[in-house]
């Protein structure tokens, strides 16, 4: 009997462990799965598909797939950038540190980001550990659908903050599930400028990021009002250029726009009175394009706020930016009440202040990276043979970073591009430097390319390009004859062609493909032509007659060498002058004629 | 120069799409280059560069764009040496993909000719050849296993349709509908675009309109009749020039320089034959916003006038 209730006891004990269990999978939100797996790196691309499909914050996935996550680029950016992953996601290095261009974030967000590292293992993306605590809307429950409302006042920029130090795990401990909240896609709004020849500012625009799922063509509604937006490359759109881009570059910029499935998605450019831009070759921009900060050994352009002039000047000079060249409002394309610094190019690491603080922006980042750009690039890490890219570095590299190329030491040429034996050769290569490898190669282009038709009006040729080929491929000869001769003979009997002038256009001469080597030209109707002004042309070079002997003498098995020797015969009878009073060419014409009569005669 | 480089990239590449195009004019840092180029067609104030650069890869006849087997993008031609007839000799001019390989096989080939290379903003590097017989130029075509076109501006002039109004059995169509739709009329005397309502449009028996909207290319009708047809932008341009007997080309038989405003430029296989005359892109005069090409013969001028339906001044 006890033995009976003790079983008893340990089957309920189970089975209530197991609804337990149960009960507290079906509760959690089922986006720490998602970010979880995106967090442990498993997976190029992957990765990033797993962020742009729905990551949920609650049970409705209708609802959320309108809502990938912002900060995506993040979780990405916390993996090794070396690897495979990187070259498929192909991520702007800024995205990194989301903080100082995306000014929704909260500062735990900002702090979990900048310390975003390889060694921490499976962690939360910053831009989701910021809103650890919120509690979940109630209305996101439900799957109704929010109005596209245009937003009032751009949100204020977080600058940059020092990054915390980084605790490692000690524990085997499953980090805690955070639920996700769920809003709007926040994507990054990128300045950009570009100058002339002569250094004077092109322009300055704006260049809203864009993710794999997004549309091409995208209206959008903001402070600055309703436009379209254009795809221009796979993570971007075409820059947008606005009428006082001065003031939206201080008073902040946010655009909402919304897709044909009723996804929406959110730019925001905060408000702040600091821009640092870095050449955009990273990210397929020409001119210079806003990073988080500046990077040492790299060159930059600073815009600030002219109130701010000062300070910036003084920061500059500290991070080693020697005499940064000044352009104010004064110079063409600056706008009111803002500054540009250009040649800045820092060679000091400066410690961060303690607080956040904007001028933080200018504490020039100490991380090594890489950077190939220039030559030709055919695909994601692989330029044509001949063309390699320029391997620099950007970081703290005055200690002496060593770079290795295929296991060479690769020393640093004139213009800073490193370089070691067979780097540029046909093939794959490594990079190795700081203990991180990356890879890029080099391959030989084509030499042949495939003969097709462009055009076609329904003639007898096709063009492309430069060339006019005949449609039904047979090798013909391009022969330009007068209007009037429009018979071709050639030198075998029975080598006849007549050419279809247009009736559309009259000109002198025309153009004719010829399937034989035409020798002399001929009036299509000699007996009845003015023989005063009609000639026979020789066509080419003096190629004599061909006598070929007739196995049959029936005219009617003959058509094509009766043409032949009526069409010499009829212009000799007509006694029509040759075009050139060579004795040659008058001889050979004698020639076709003798051969002609012999084949009529025989042929009588 | 980067437009060699551009050029490269599109041999390597064969084929693409449109975007890709413009994504490599970006990365090649085109801007630079084409800067003291820009503003040859005033017509259009948003004429970007890679429109720009399209135009000249298409005249010059290294690419193909919106054609048969690429309606979506760009496909590079095949290498081609395009040979005419100029005083006192044959002229040939490498056109179509290129590559390094191909253009060290061709600078080899022709050691036995006087080879030029011309430098030009915005366009690859012009490469021409001059020989005294046309059978050199051939030989130096097979060295460097390219195609050889010969007569190549008659040879295209002589297949090219003229441009000519819709005819009775050409497909009537209607304009598209939608306020979003930006409307400009043709002003055939003054030789501009003029914007104009919908009501307007509909009201007209003869006029050709030129409808915008963004995320599309511009799509030209013409009203023709009381009928609408849609067709190319020259081709209706220079049908609706005919009916109001405007002649805009001047021909100077000296200089042989063909010239006409820049806003009645041909059709691009028309502009590519008068372009392979001489294998230079032709020049824009800002102060009469005129383009004149130049070593036009006088034939391939009264041609190329026919299928305009021009006479040539």
């Amino acid at each position: 009997m006890l033995i009976f209730i003790l079983i008893s006891l340990i089957g309920v004990s189970c089975i209530g462990f197991i609804w337990w269990k149960k009960k507290r999978r079906r509760d959690l939100p089922k986006a720490t799965t998602n970010g979880e797996r995106a967090a442990d790196g498993r997976g190029s691309g992957k990765i990033h598909e797993a962020q742009a499909d729905p990551v949920v914050a609650t049970r409705d996935n209708a609802l959320n797939a309108d809502f990938p996550l912002a900060g995506s680029e993040t979780v990405v950016e916390n993996k090794e950038e070396t690897t495979e992953l990187s070259d498929e996601v192909d991520v702007p290095k800024e995205a990194r540190d989301i903080a100082s261009v995306c000014p929704v974030q909260t500062e735990p967000a900002a702090a979990a980001i900048e310390n975003d590292n390889v060694t921490a293992g499976p962690s939360f993306p910053g831009a989701i550990a910021g809103e650890v605590g919120q509690p979940i809307p109630s209305e996101l429950e439900k799957p109704e659908e929010i109005p596209l409302t245009k937003p009032q006042k751009a949100p204020v920029y977080q600058p940059p903050r020092p990054a915390p130090p980084v605790v490692p795990l000690t524990t085997a401990k499953q980090p805690k599930r955070q639920p996700f909240v769920n809003r709007d896609s926040e994507l990054h709004l990128r300045v950009r400028l570009v100058f002339n020849r002569d250094g004077s500012v092109r322009s300055l625009s704006l260049v809203p990021d864009r993710r794999p799922v997004m549309p091409a063509e995208i209206e959008v509604t903001g402070t600055q009002g309703d436009f379209p937006l254009t795809q221009l490359q796979e993570r971007c759109y075409q820059d947008v250029h606005l009428p006082d881009i001065g003031l939206a570059l201080r008073n902040g910029v946010e655009w909402v726009g919304k897709g044909a499935t009723n996804r929406r998605w959110r730019w925001v450019l905060g408000t702040r009175e600091l821009y640092v831009l870095a050449p955009g070759g990273d990210v397929g921009l020409s001119g210079f394009v806003s990073v988080p900060r500046l990077l040492l050994g790299d060159e930059h352009v600073v815009l600030s706020a002219a109130t701010l002039r000062a300070d910036v000047l003084a920061a500059l000079t500290q991070a080693g930016c020697g005499e940064p060249e000044m352009m104010d409002e004064t110079f063409p394309s600056v706008p009111a009440g803002w500054v540009l610094f250009r040649r800045v190019r820092p060679t000091c690491a400066v410690p961060e202040r303690d607080q956040p603080h904007i001028l933080n922006a200018l504490c020039a980042k100490r991380d090594i990276e890489p950077h190939l750009v220039g030559g030709i690039r055919l695909k994601r890490r692989s330029w044509l043979l001949g063309y390699p890219p320029r391997i620099r570095f950007t970081g703290e590299t005055s200690t002496g970073v060593e770079v290795r190329i295929d296991g060479s030491l690769a020393d640093p040429a004139e213009d800073g591009g490193f370089e070691a034996p067979g780097w540029d050769n046909e093939g794959r290569h490594s990079l190795w430097f700081a203990g991180r490898l990356r890879k890029y190669s080099l391959q030989r282009g084509p030499e042949n390319w495939d003969t097709w038709s462009a055009y076609n009006f329904g003639t007898d040729a096709a063009i492309c390009g430069a060339s006019v080929r005949p449609v039904e491929q047979v090798r013909l000869r391009s022969v330009r004859v007068p209007s009037q001769n429009t018979v071709l003979v050639g030198p075998e009997p029975g080598q006849i062609f007549r050419c279809r002038p247009r009736s559309d256009l009259r000109t002198d001469t025309c153009l004719a493909m010829v399937p034989f080597e035409p020798v002399w030209a001929l009036p299509s109707d000699p007996m009845h032509v003015d023989k005063r002004s009609v000639r026979v042309v020789l066509v080419s070079g003096f190629e004599p007659v061909r006598p070929t002997p007739l196995k049959n003498t029936n005219r009617a098995s003959n058509p094509t060498v009766a043409a032949w020797y009526t069409a010499i015969n009829d212009a000799g009878r007509k006694g029509l002058a040759l075009a050139t009073d060579d004795a040659n060419a008058i001889a050979l014409w004698q020639s076709y004629r003798r051969e002609a009569k012999r084949i009529w005669r025989a042929m009588r | 120069m980067k437009a060699n480089e551009l050029l490269l990239w599109l041999s390597a590449r064969r084929e693409g799409s449109w975007r890709q195009f413009r994504v490599e004019v970006e990365e090649l840092c085109l801007a630079e280059d084409a800067e003291a180029s820009s503003g040859e067609l005033p017509e259009e104030d948003d004429f970007p560069l890679h429109q720009y650069l399209r135009l000249n890869l298409e005249r010059l006849a290294h690419v193909e764009f919106f054609a048969c087997e690429c309606e979506d993008g760009w496909r590079v031609a095949q290498p081609t040496l395009a040979v005419s007839w100029v005083d006192g000799g044959w002229l040939g001019i490498l056109c179509g993909a290129r590559s390094d390989g191909l253009q060290q096989r061709f600078a080899k080939a022709a050691e036995a000719v006087r080879l030029e290379v011309n430098e030009q903003n915005g366009v690859p590097d012009v490469v021409r050849v001059f020989a005294k017989e046309e059978h050199n130029l051939a030989r130096l075509s097979e060295e460097a296993k390219i195609h050889f076109q010969s007569e190549a501006p008659l040879a295209m002039l002589s297949h090219l349709p003229a441009t000519d109004p819709p005819s009775r059995g050409s497909r009537v169509t209607e304009f598209p509908q939608g306020a979003d739709w930006k409307i400009h009329e043709f002003q055939a005397e003054q030789l501009g675009w003029r914007a104009v309502q919908r009501h307007e449009a509909n009201a007209r028996k003869t006029g050709l309109f030129k409808f915008t909207i963004h995320f599309q290319r511009p799509r030209y009708f013409i009203r023709w009749g009381g009928c609408t047809h849609e067709l190319p932008r020259a081709i209706g341009l220079y049908a609706l020039l005919r009916r109001h007997r405007k002649q805009v080309l001047r021909y100077d038989r000296t200089a042989r320089t063909l010239r006409l405003p820049a806003i009645c430029r041909p059709p691009i296989l028309l502009e590519r034959a008068l372009v392979l005359c001489s294998g230079l892109p032709p020049v824009f005069n800002p102060r009469d916003s005129r383009l004149t090409y130049a070593q036009v013969p006088e034939d391939i001028a009264q041609l190329a006038a026919q299928l305009l339906r021009q006479n040539l001044a």
